[in-house]
This record gives C-alpha cells, sequence and structure tokens, in this order.
C-alpha cells in the first residue's frame, strides 16, 4: 500500500522527549547500498592475514574468519583498509561492527524493509509488506522534525534503475503498511528542503497564494468526504492530511528561512547530471544540509540499486553484473566492489567532516550524529544474512562507547554463545534515543529468546541500558 | 452452537480484570473445540499436515509464534481453504464466529490480521477455494465495495496532454501514480492505490507547470535562445489581456472549460462559486494571471480529478447494493476499455449498421446523458462495440512510432500484466553473451508478442486456446504492406543514415536473390530474429503475417522468446518461476513463500545441466512445493535463456550466444520431459514429452479456462475476487465458451455484471 500519512500528523509523536535538547538531538544517517558489504574488506591491513580467508572462487570476494569469542580492539596504529582510508582522520568516531546476524530476514538480493526492520518479507522483485515499522522509521518519529524523514535514493526497488521521481524502494517505512517515500532526483529534493530559502525573496504574494491554495484544497476535501459519506474514507483521509501537512509544514518552514538559506548546499550540475556518481554525491551534500539545518534528524541514503553502473568510477558493468563475479573491463569484480565501496565511504566522511565543523555543546555537531553504513543485502550479493557487517561513524552524545583511535567490534559467530543479531544494534539506536524497549521485529527462531532480546551492552554505555 | 452464544456475550460483557480473563480462557477453550471439531484429525500427531499442530493451539497471544499460529488459522478459514473439500464444512456463522475470536485476541496484543491485506493483494488472489467460486453453491448477490479508484499512470498522462498538448516537449513532468511492476501480477488494484503526501509533492510541481503552461507559458533555453512555450485556450486569453479585475462570466468560462477538459461535465453551481471566489481572492493580492493559475491548480488537484468516484450514485436494491450511476458507469467503462475520459470514447452504433465514422459517433458521456447506458445490457452493447471497433487492422510498428495504435489499450495491458512477457528487456543479461543493443532487441520481441495475442483477439474464436497453442508468430511485422513498403524505401534512399551503404546493401542482395528482406535499417537489430531460430541473412522475410513457424519447435505465448526470456534468470533459464507462474496463473493454484530457514541456492556448477543441478530441491522439504513447479517449467528446457529453440544443451560458461563458436564446448542432450501432477483438472495429470505437449493439455482444460477468467476479473474489476463474485464469474466463463471462445464475450460478460455496476 502506497499510502503514508503525512507525517505531520502523526498523533504518537512524542514530542516532549527531547524537548529539553531540541537544539541538539540526536540525528542519524542511514546509508544503505546494495549488493552486500563485504566483511573482509573492513578488516584493517595488519590484521587482514589473521581474520581474512581468500574467496572461495577465482573473482569472489575474501571471506572473514568467524569467531566464536568476541573481539574488541582498538583501530588506533592499525590502517584501516584501502576502502575506508578516507576515515582515516576520523578514527575517533569510528566502529567497525562485524558478526552480527540477521536470519528473520529474507536476503537474496534485499532483505527489503527486513533489512532495518528484521522481518521476513518480500520476495525477489517485491518488497512485501512492512509488517512492522523499519528503524529509520522508529527513530523519525521518536525525534520529530519538519521532515521527520528523508530518503534520498538513486533508483526504486533493487532490480531497478536510476531514476528521477518519488519511488518507494522498499526499505523504509514509518509503520505497519506505510513505507517511506524516497526523493530519487536531487533537484526535486533540493526544492522541496530548501525551496523556501531560493522563494524568499520573491514577491510575497505568491506565498500567500500558496497558503490560500492550500486552504482551499483542505475545504474541497473535506466537502466531497461530506458528500459521499463512508466510502473509501481512508483515501480521502490521506489526501486531506497532505494537504494539511504540507500547509502546516510551509507555516514551520517560514519560521526557519533565514536558518534554511544559511546552509543550503550550492545547486551545481551534478544536480540534474546522468551520471551517477554525481547524483550521489549531491544527495549526500543534501543530507549533510538537511541534518545541520535541523530540516530533519533522521535521513536514509539508498546509495545504488542493482541496475546502477557507477560510470564515474571507471567501471563498465551493472552493480548486479559485478555481484554476480563478471569480469569488469580493466578490474577485478572484486576490484570493482572495492572501488564503489571507496567512493561511499569519501561520501561518507565528506559529511562526517561537514558535522564535525559544526559546533555543537562541548563538542560538534559529529558527536550527536551517527552515520550507519550498510547494505540491505547483508554480507554480499546474495546476501545469506548470517553475518551482516555495519560501519558506524560518529556518536551519540556520549551515549556510544568510544575507543581511542576506533574501534573494531566483531561478535562470536552464528550459533555461538555470545552471538547477537542487528535487532540488538537497531535496539540499541532506540536505546540510545530513550526508547527502551527490549524486542525488535521478529526473533531468529533457531536462536535463543535471550541473545535477541535488549540492546548490544558492548556499544552503549551502562547508563543507557536498562 | 454453544460456542457462538458465548462468544456473542462475552463480546458484549465488561473487559473488565477477571472478567475478561475468565472470559478469554473460556473463548480460547471453545475455539480449540472448533479446531478439534475440524482441524486436528489431519494437524496432529508426529507428522501433522503442513507441519502444523492443532490439537493443544496455545491461547497465549503476547507469544509471536502463537500470533503466527493463529494468524495462519485465520487465514484458512477466511479463504475457505480449510477444512477440505471432502470434510465436513463447519456452519457459516461458526467459522464467521471463529474469525471474531481471533481478530479480537490479535487486537488485545497489538496485531493487525494478515488476511485483509493479503485479499487487498494481487499476490493472494488465488487463496479463495477454486471449486467453490465454479461450483454453484455461491449466489451472490455480487457488488464491488464502493470506493475510489485512482488514477492509473497512463490515464494521467492523457489528463495531462489534454489539458497541455505537447507540455511533455516543453518541460518535465513527473509521473505521479507510478504502479507497482512485479512480474506477472496484475499492478492496478483500486484498494492498494493512494494519493499521499508523496503523490501530492509530484501532483503540486505538475500542476503549476501545466497552469503556467496554460497562461504566460513555459520558458526554455535552447542553443543561446530564449523560447516561450504555451497553449493558451481562448476562454482563458481575455482574463490574461485583462489590465482591470475581470467579470465574474469571464471566470466562469474559464472555470467551465477546465472543468470539462478534466472531468467531462460542468461545474455545479456550488463548485462554480467556490472557484469565482478562489480567483477573486487571489486576484486581489496578485493579479489576474496568478489568479487564474492558482484557480487552474485548484481545480486540477481536486480530489475529483485524481480519484474516479465509484460510490454508486444510483438506484438502490432492497439488499443494501446501489447502482453505479449513468455518470459513474460512463467513467467506469471508459478507463475498463481505454486511458481516456468517458468524453473521448466514443462508441458505434452498432443498430445503425457498419461502417459509421467514429468521428460521429456518440462517446459514452453522450450515450449516459441520453440514457442509453443505465441498464446492464446498455453496458454489454457498448463494450462489445468498442472492442469490435477497434482492431489491429491501423497497428503501426514502422522505426520511430512509439505509439503503435493499438485501439483496444487495456486489453493488451491485460495480457501483458497476465503473462509478463513485457518484463523480457528488464531482465538483465550479460552484455558479452547477448551483445549491444540488447534492451532494443528484447524490446523488439515484446512488439511481436503484443501482435501475436492482439491478433488472437480481434479473431476472437478459441482465443485462450490459440494463445498457448498457436504456431503462427509475429516477426518484424510493421502491420502492412504499405508500411513495409514505406521503410524499406526510407532504407534505400535515406543516404544520410550511418549504416546506409551497409543497410542498402543488404536490402539489395535479398531482393536480387528473390528474398524479402527485414525492413529493419540495423544489422545489429535485424540479429534478433535469431531468437526465433531464424536466419537474418537468409531468412525469407513474410510480408503477410502472422506466418507459421516450424510447430515442431515452438508453439504459443509461453514459447514465445519475449516470454521465456521475461521468465529466465540472468544467466540461465529460469524452470522454478516458469513453473510457478503455470500454477498460479493457468491452474489458480498457489505456492507457499521460501520458508524462512531455506536458503534457496540453484549451484552454480555450469558442467552440469540445469536440470541436473536443480536436483538439490529433491530433498523432502523442498519437493514438497518444487514438484508442483520444476516438472512444468522444466519441459521449456529446450529452450535456452534466450528463447532459442535448442535440441542439445551447453555446459561450462556460456562466452556468447552463439554456441557454435564454443569450440571445446562440451554438449548435453536436452530433456524437456515434464509433467503435470495436482492440477485440479485429473484428466491432464500426467508426464508430458515436452513444452508442446504440456501446452496442448492445458489447452483442453477448463480449470485453466477459469483460471483465465479470475485473473481477467482482478483486472477488469481492480480487485480479488470474493466468494460473492460466484455468479459473475461462472456467467463470464459461461459467455466465453458458448460464444466459441470468445474474449470479447468474456470482457462483456464482466463489465455488465453485478460486480461492476453495483456498489455497496
Amino acid at each position: 500500500m502506497r499510502a503514508s500519512l503525512s507525517p505531520l500528523l502523526w498523533p504518537f509523536l512524542d514530542q516532549t522527549l527531547f524537548a529539553a535538547e531540541a537544539k541538539r538531538p540526536p540525528r542519524f544517517l542511514f546509508v544503505v547500498k546494495s549488493s552486500g558489504l563485504t566483511p573482509a574488506e573492513l578488516v584493517p591491513q595488519e590484521w587482514r592475514a589473521a581474520k581474512v580467508t581468500k574467496g572461495e572462487e577465482r573473482g569472489w570476494p575474501d571471506r572473514l574468519r568467524p569467531s566464536d569469542s568476541l573481539i574488541d580492539l582498538s583501530l588506533q596504529d592499525k590502517r584501516l583498509s584501502p576502502s575506508l582510508r578516507s576515515l582515516e582522520s576520523l578514527k575517533d568516531h569510528l566502529t567497525i561492527l562485524q558478526g552480527l546476524s540477521g536470519k528473520m530476514c529474507r536476503g537474496g538480493h534485499s532483505a527489503w524493509y527486513g533489512a532495518m526492520g528484521c522481518y521476513l518479507t518480500g520476495d525477489e522483485g517485491s518488497p512485501g509488506r512492512p509488517v512492522y515499522p523499519t528503524v529509520d522509521g522508529r527513530l523519525a518519529k521518536a525525534l520529530p522534525a519538519i521532515f521527520p524523514h528523508v530518503g534520498l535514493t538513486l533508483g526504486g526497488k533493487v532490480l531497478s534503475g536510476v531514476k528521477d521521481s518519488v519511488v518507494y524502494p522498499g526499505i523504509s517505512a514509518i509503520d505497519t503498511d506505510r513505507p517511506l517515500p524516497y526523493q530519487a532526483s536531487p533537484s526535486m529534493a533540493y526544492q522541496n528542503l530548501f525551496g523556501i530559502a531560493v522563494r524568499g525573496k520573491q514577491a510575497q504574494a505568491k506565498q500567500k497564494l500558496k497558503t490560500m491554495l492550500l486552504d482551499h484544497m483542505v475545504g474541497d476535501v473535506r466537502r466531497l468526504q461530506r458528500d459521499i459519506g463512508s466510502a473509501d474514507q481512508e483515501k480521502l483521509d490521506h489526501y486531506l492530511a497532505a494537504f494539511e501537512g504540507l500547509r502546516d509544514r510551509r507555516r514551520e518552514l517560514k519560521g526557519l528561512e533565514a536558518t534554511i538559506r544559511k546552509h543550503a548546499p550550492t545547486v551545481t550540475d551534478k544536480y540534474v547530471s546522468d551520471i551517477e556518481t554525481d547524483r550521489i554525491e549531491a544527495h549526500f551534500d543534501i543530507a549533510a544540509a538537511t541534518l545541520i539545518s535541523g530540516l530533519s534528524n533522521v535521513v536514509t541514503v539508498r546509495a545504488d540499486t542493482l541496475d546502477v553502473t557507477y560510470r564515474g568510477l571507471g567501471i563498465s558493468k551493472h552493480v548486479h553484473g559485478i555481484g554476480h563475479a563478471e569480469s569488469v573491463d580493466g578490474m577485478t569484480p572484486v576490484d570493482a566492489r572495492n572501488r564503489i565501496r571507496e567512493f561511499h565511504v569519501d561520501q561518507i566522511a565528506r559529511v562526517a567532516a561537514k558535522l564535525a565543523a559544526v559546533p555543537e555543546a562541548d563538542g560538534s555537531m559529529l558527536d550527536n550524529t551517527l552515520i550507519v553504513y550498510f547494505s540491505d543485502a547483508a554480507e554480499k550479493h546474495h546476501g545469506s544474512c548470517v553475518e551482516w557487517p555495519f560501519v558506524l561513524v560518529g556518536g551519540l552524545r556520549g551515549k556510544l562507547r568510544a575507543t581511542r583511535g576506533g574501534r573494531y567490534l566483531q561478535f562470536p559467530e552464528y550459533g555461538q554463545s555470545g552471538h547477537r543479531t542487528i535487532a540488538s544494534l537497531y535496539l540499541s539506536l532506540m536505546h540510545a534515543v530513550g526508547q527502551t524497549q527490549d524486542e525488535f521485529g521478529n526473533r531468529d527462531l533457531n536462536l535463543s529468546k535471550d541473545s535477541q532480546l535488549g540492546p548490544l551492552s558492548e556499544l552503549l554505555l551502562s547508563s543507557v541500558q536498562r | 452452537m454453544f460456542y457462538r452464544v458465548f462468544l456473542a456475550i462475552l463480546s458484549v460483557c465488561s473487559l473488565s480484570g477477571a472478567a475478561e480473563e475468565s472470559g478469554s480462557q473460556q473463548s480460547a477453550f471453545v475455539a480449540q473445540s472448533f479446531l478439534d471439531a475440524h482441524c486436528v484429525s489431519c494437524h496432529d500427531g508426529e507428522s501433522p499436515e503442513a507441519g502444523l499442530s492443532l490439537s493443544r493451539a496455545s491461547s497465549n497471544f503476547k507469544e509471536p509464534a502463537t500470533v503466527q499460529l493463529w494468524q495462519r488459522v485465520l487465514e484458512q478459514i477466511e479463504l475457505g481453504a480449510m477444512p477440505p473439500r471432502n470434510e465436513p464444512r463447519p456452519a457459516r456463522a461458526d467459522r464467521h464466529d471463529l474469525s471474531r475470536y481471533i481478530v479480537e485476541q490479535l487486537a488485545r496484543v497489538g496485531q493487525q490480521s494478515t488476511i485483509g491485506f493479503k485479499r487487498r493483494s494481487p499476490a493472494y488472489g488465488n487463496r479463495l477455494d477454486h471449486e467453490r467460486l465454479f461450483d454453484g453453491s455461491e449466489t451472490g448477490p455480487a457488488y464491488s465495495p464502493a470506493r475510489l479508484w485512482r488514477l492509473g499512470p497512463q490515464a494521467y498522462d492523457q489528463i495531462v496532454e489534454k489539458l497541455g498538448p505537447g507540455v511533455r516537449h516543453a518541460t518535465a513532468i513527473h509521473q505521479p501514480f507510478m504502479l507497482d511492476e512485479t512480474r506477472g501480477t496484475i499492478a492496478d488494484f483500486a484498494a492498494q492505490q493512494f494519493a499521499d503526501a508523496a503523490t501530492l509533492q509530484l501532483l503540486m510541481m505538475n500542476c503549476e507547470t501545466i497552469a503556467k503552461y496554460q497562461t504566460t507559458g513555459i520558458k526554455r533555453r535552447e542553443q543561446g535562445e530564449l523560447h516561450i512555450e504555451r497553449r493558451t485556450p481562448a476562454a482563458f486569453q481575455p482574463i490574461i489581456d485583462a489590465a482591470d479585475p475581470v467579470s465574474v462570466e469571464q471566470i466562469k468560462l474559464a472555470v467551465q472549460y477546465e472543468f470539462n477538459q478534466l472531468l467531462g461535465r460542468s461545474p455545479t453551481k456550488q463548485e462554480q462559486t467556490e472557484y469565482v471566489d478562489l480567483f477573486r481572492q487571489s486576484a486581489a493580492i496578485a493579479g489576474n494571471v496568478e489568479a487564474l493559475q492558482t484557480t487552474l491548480m485548484a481545480m486540477m488537484l481536486q480530489p475529483e480529478a485524481v480519484y474516479r468516484l465509484e460510490i454508486g450514485f444510483g438506484d438502490r436494491e432492497p439488499d443494501g447494493r446501489r447502482k453505479l450511476s449513468p455518470y459513474e458507469l460512463a467513467f467506469a467503462i471508459a478507463y475498463a476499455l481505454t486511458d481516456d475520459g468517458p468524453d473521448k470514447v466514443r462508441i458505434p452504433d452498432v443498430a445503425d449498421g457498419a461502417g459509421q465514422d467514429p468521428e460521429h459517433s456518440p462517446s459514452l458521456l453522450e450515450l449516459a446523458e441520453a440514457g442509453k447506458l443505465s441498464t446492464s445490457d446498455d453496458v454489454e452493447r457498448v463494450v462489445l462495440a468498442f472492442l469490435n471497433a477497434n482492431t489491429m487492422a491501423v497497428a503501426d510498428y514502422r522505426m520511430f512510432r512509439d505509439d503503435h495504435r493499438i485501439g483496444n489499450k487495456r486489453v493488451l495491458r491485460f495480457f501483458r500484466e497476465f503473462f509478463g512477457y513485457h518484463h523480457a528487456p528488464k531482465v538483465f543479461k550479460d552484455e558479452k553473451r547477448i551483445g549491444n543493443d540488447d534492451q532494443f532487441n528484447t524490446e523488439r520481441l515484446v512488439n511481436d508478442a503484443d501482435q501475436f495475442v492482439m491478433h488472437l483477439f480481434d479473431q476472437d474464436q478459441d482465443v485462450l486456446r490459440r494463445l498457448l497453442t498457436s504456431s503462427e508468430y509475429f516477426v518484424a511485422y510493421l502491420g502492412s504492406l504499405e508500411k513495409i513498403a514505406e521503410d524499406l524505401h526510407y532504407i534505400k534512399t535515406n543516404v544520410n543514415d550511418q549504416g546506409f551503404e551497409f543497410n542498402s546493401a543488404y536490402v539489395r542482395r535479398a531482393e536480387q536473390a528473390g528474398r524479402h528482406p527485414i525492413p529493419i535499417e540495423s544489422a545489429s537489430v535485424r540479429n534478433y530474429v535469431q531468437f526465433y531460430n531464424l536466419d537474418p541473412l537468409e531468412w525469407d522475410y513474410p510480408t503477410q503475417q502472422p506466418f507459421p513457424l516450424p510447430k515442431r519447435q515452438r508453439a504459443g505465448i509461453l514459447m514465445h522468446p519475449a516470454w521465456l526470456i521475461a521468465w529466465s534468470g540472468n544467466f540461465d533459464n529460469d524452470p522454478i518461476r516458469r513453473g510457478q507462474w503455470i500454477r498460479e496463473h493457468l491452474l489458480a493454484d498457489t505456492i507457499p513463500d521460501v520458508p524462512i530457514t531455506v536458503n534457496a541456492v540453484v549451484p552454480e556448477d555450469h558442467h552440469r545441466t540445469l536440470r541436473d543441478r536443480l536436483e538439490v530441491t529433491r530433498a523432502d522439504s523442498c519437493w514438497k512445493c518444487h514438484q508442483k513447479m520444476n516438472p512444468l517449467g522444466l519441459a521449456f528446457e529446450g529452450f535456452d535463456d534466450f528463447g532459442r529453440h535448442r535440441d542439445r544443451e551447453m555446459l561450462g560458461e556460456m562466452l556468447t550466444i552463439f554456441t557454435d563458436r564454443h569450440q571445446q564446448a562440451n554438449f548435453a542432450a536436452v530433456n524437456q520431459t515434464g509433467e503435470l501432477i495436482a492440477s485440479g483438472d485429473a484428466e491432464i495429470d500426467g508426464p508430458v514429452e515436452s513444452a508442446l505437449e504440456l501446452v496442448e493439455r492445458l489447452a483442453s482444460s477448463q480449470r485453466v479456462q477459469q483460471s483465465f477468467v479470475r485473473h481477467a476479473f482482478r483486472f477488469w474489476m481492480g480487485r480479488n475476487e470474493t466468494f460473492a463474485d460466484s455468479p459473475t464469474l461462472i456467467a463470464a466463463e459461461k459467455a466465453y465458451a458458448e460464444n466459441g471462445g470468445s474474449m470479447k464475450s468474456l470482457i462483456a460478460s464482466l463489465l455488465s455484471s453485478d460486480s461492476f455496476i453495483y456498489r455497496k
């Protein structure tokens, strides 16, 4: 169902939770790549010989050696793997998280909503039903803003190519049956988020006309609701809520006009470029500006889809073909995967640097923003979800345990004592914003219940946990 | 029955404390009694049916496993799937009460039942018991829910073009009403299509663009020069030109014009007053032109321009159903048959005999206004007249023609969504195997398949049987001899074309050898005929089509390369999904999702045949479902994953599709045997030699015919069937069969049925 309720009408928003910290709530940037995030390629160079085994077949990625106990090491004095090297200067804010599983999800090309929601849904071509909200949706509800959630993407569903409109990639949901939309066009995303700053100095009259139009539309929809009685009320409710939401949002944006103008990104040719890397860069610029200007506290960037060809990186093959270890002109498929990951990480480092330059309390905005990089296909092109790696950059105002020089955390492998699932990672994020629930999504029925309850104690400071 | 009374009492008693708890316990006991009476004889013991034991079902709904269990029970009960047909059926009221108990318990733990979602989703349509739908035991009355049906993407495009002809050439218009494009499902289900905040965002942008295009114009810079593109209706010009406040009459004329374009009707008095007021208030702030733009936007955004109303404003029946009014019917029929509104859909008057100029035929709207569109007979007559008047005789597949002029567009869309062959260009094929232009080549195949299905639709005899078994195909056909001559002339004379020398030489050579050349101007695109095992250099192109391809090789749409590619994987055939497609689309059967614990992967060892590699599915836990799919799909192993017929399968990595170049390759003989089991029609069950025998078998089955009718129902009603729709389905099948396999009669029967005409 393509029905996302107007974000401003969510009745259950906890408006007071962060009232005291309204000016510096925690922020989240989820970066979701397709085709899996290769665990072996996250291992620092010094440990590679000990922790990585060669790929099973020629052209396939190397594999991370599983561990039967928790590995918790400092990354200080260690050289990050080549594709992560732009994070060297941000190592104090870096956690490499390995060994979690997510076998309550579907796996394959995409776990769809399951990747951030921890449940089985969808099939090869369709995302299926958002049975529960996903973690970005949950956080969006907990951290209200003018735009509770901003989704930016290159394409729609995982097998599709680059799009230029609003799409539903099927990975985020604000609630049951309420998928979250993503904007695939950087220029339209800019217009929606920062448009008021551009138009602000133009005729006041135009602004008034817009408000008048929205008022008229609210009245018009209500009149039809009266005329047709109970038939399909839900649809008109959504349409009405959409107008009301727009009207209220305009009012709020107006109040923030100066701030928005100050932080709006500079529009360049990249916003209308056909080159995939240009569009991704524009999306990351928008994501950073959205967080810095306070327009939203939760942004998800769907960094690519399987039908994307990274021409801007000199790669001649779709991500899909690379995932199948096909040959690529002038490089191995593993090289191509590394180059794509490096490009994503460069973007993340760019955003992190921008956030680090914004002073906040006694640190910077990066201390209170967590960037979460992972894949909706877990650990490989056809994800098995038996391991699900994450790269975390940033902080949550000291609620996240930090290790000087960065941290490498690898949980015991699937089935071993101490093994944890991605649900616990998401619970950690929820706990960090005060949402102290014990369970998230559905459980993996092959694992013990206890191992799936509560946040990752290794990740959070004990004061945050219940 | 005792527990029913008990549940009724429970529902009105106090929900407080101990009473509630004891009530829950007792109603759980009662629910268990239902299971004991009707379910546990099969679902119990060491190996219960479907792995589901119901002898001591937990009633602790706080446990996720309990929730899942009862969701399954609810689903089976609501869909009539359980108990099986040969077991005593529980009374309807008892089933209803059990369902209510489960829904209430779910609600207490904050869970929703999943059955409602499934009922609305096309993927779950087959869950409803097939026999019960067609055995005549259900008597209706049939109706669709009173509803709002959001415009489809193609219908929206037509409205944009109507309001602002050519606006797309001037600037970008975004599609706000995208549909799900999952392979093999009916895309446009009314209950699933919403206009929400994200849709509105796009709609607003489009409306602003169109309002400008209709008034002051859109600025466009080309090679340094500024162009202003606009299309201003005559009714707007006086307002744009006026220096002073304009008269109410002038505003009314503008409102009247836009309203008619949008909705095919005049505004009501109240609507007119509201738009005049909006104009005047806007004009006071920003002048006439801005006011006109704002008013136009308001009209374009009104809910009736986004949603088609199907409320049932007509007569009310004693049973509470209400008929669609003639105006509602005009819209419903227009969008069932075309992407245009009812003012543009013209119906030749069959009573006046053939040869009536379509331009002078009345529109659906005019028929409604004249009182000629109110009864079921009226609808049937109108639908048949329209379907007969639009044939492939005018189809145009010449180069550079994106619009192939197919009149029965919605019929074609049904065939595409049902068979899914139009997904062929979306199946990623490795470039090194297929070569360049793969997308373009597979689009050609889709064009060929379109002509194949629509030709059979026009002939309207034994449509389904011939769709499945005809060996007369279209390949690169342009529509007529004249059109072929036109494109050949272009190839021979267009000296500025980059490939002129090469292409004109090809045409000359073919003609000198006494063959008809393929009227395609690119050698790499001409190569696509190889998908049909035709030689692009030596083939004598048939100028009359369809023409027979060798009967021993392929027959019907399921052996059309477009279908075979659409239902193939990136590197291999996909017997599992082909089999699943046949199960779900032709046998009205269901295949459960892959279980959560299964990591379903076909071994990558390319030195074994695909059939051999699929042996992994023979494990007991897999085969239970795979036996319903694999033996159907494997019958198509006589084709490669590009749809080319083959006698042997190449082993090892295929480097190009031209297997002859693989000097060192190993081959295995193709085994294309298959089997139909538990089809629901015992007459057709049994082993088959190949896909050719399989499709003949399927084409002879009434079950297949009924499954086809069920899918057609879903497409034209925009929803899944219910048991109350049983009389509609039976009548549609009868209309099809009694008229010699007439698809047109089937559609006319569906659209004149109570399911289509009544709302409740």
